[in-house]
């Protein structure tokens, strides 16, 4: 009894060591309680609350998942519908998430770029590591066999509507050494396992270790701007829209 | 009987029309007015859960497009039936 223990114990041990690369799944969770917990400055018509309510239940349906070698990851979402569910709504939920716009993470140069499409462009948003100013705690839970511990930060939304400050809570396990994680939350020291991002949870759902290296492809083209210079370009054409929608 | 063939012609005209104002039908209208608001309602309420401008814009022209692409699909159906 005592020797398999330890036998196995030396698999999960080995596989993780010598991995050379990783592939996580990750499920995504809504907290569509937060939706009510939100005091909006004006009141935000039952049509949309409907719609944005309808969104948030599919989020839970949606997974994405995280490749990476020891210094480059890439992050991406599934893009399956159930034949009876509403595409607008559907793609709400993408929307919400992220879930059609890959991250590329490099930890050699520090750079993450979110590749998308708009306004009939392709951009590649440039992000920093280090843009995130994470707050490592002691405190840790078990995700699946792996140790976590609890690490947070806050970034700001500002918007036509106003200003709002979004929190992001961490667990990573120190025992899988990719710096890496959903998104853009990558640079803690072990691979972030569940992540809160203001209203979503990214949990793992599987990991893969593979010994063999992968190489992580770079986005091919696209115009590469920062985050301030893209919602500047989303506001204006917002203000060119509504403009247009006021002459009929 | 002059008067009477005048009084009969009015009847016959009368219930010759009254029966045929039943079978008159107001075209329906299609357009994308509500598409526009539709979208505007869907960009207001991003905007003030606190999705980026980005995000938001892209909701109301997600919104907006598969308003459309409805509106389309019904006046299509009314033509094809009418």
């Amino acid at each position: 009894m005592k020797n398999s223990f330890i036998a196995i114990f030396f698999c999960v041990f080995a596989s993780i060591s010598f991995a050379q690369s990783i592939y996580v799944d990750y499920k995504l969770i809504a907290n569509t309680k937060s939706l009510n917990q939100i005091e909006p400055k004006e009141e935000i018509p039952n049509e949309a609350i409907k719609v944005f309510k309808e969104a948030f239940v599919l989020i839970n349906s949606m997974k994405m998942h995280l490749e990476a070698n020891k210094t480059e990851a890439l992050f991406w979402g599934d893009n399956l519908m159930n034949s009876d569910v509403d595409p607008m709504v559907y793609n709400m939920a993408k929307i919400m998430v992220g879930n059609d716009k890959p991250y590329r993470t490099d930890l050699k140069t520090g750079v993450i770029y979110k590749r998308t499409e708009a306004f009939g462009k392709i951009f590649l948003i440039k992000d920093s590591i280090n843009s995130m100013d994470w707050k490592l705690t002691k405190e840790q839970k078990k995700i699946g066999n792996y140790t976590c511990f609890k690490a947070t930060a806050n970034y700001w939304v500002i918007n036509s509507a106003g200003k709002f400050k979004k929190e992001v809570i961490a667990w990573y396990s120190p025992s899988i050494s990719y710096n890496f994680g959903p998104k853009n939350f990558s640079g803690l020291p072990g691979l972030i396992l569940e992540l809160t991002d203001d209203k979503i949870v990214y949990v793992m759902d599987k990991i893969t270790f593979n010994p063999e290296n992968i190489k992580i492809d770079g986005f091919k083209k696209g115009t590469i701007v920062s985050n301030e210079e893209f919602e500047s370009l989303a506001q204006k054409a917002m203000e060119i829209r509504n403009n247009e929608r006021k002459k009929f | 009987m002059n008067k009477i063939f005048n009084v009969l012609v009015i009847v016959l005209f009368m219930s010759s029309f009254l029966n045929a104002s039943g079978k008159i039908k107001t075209a329906e209208i299609h357009n994308y007015d509500h598409c526009s608001l539709q979208a505007s309602i869907i960009e207001f309420g991003a905007l003030r859960y606190g999705f980026s401008q980005s995000e938001a814009y892209e909701m109301g022209s997600n919104s907006f497009d598969y308003c459309v692409d409805k509106a389309n699909l019904e006046s299509a159906m009314y033509w094809e039936n009418n």
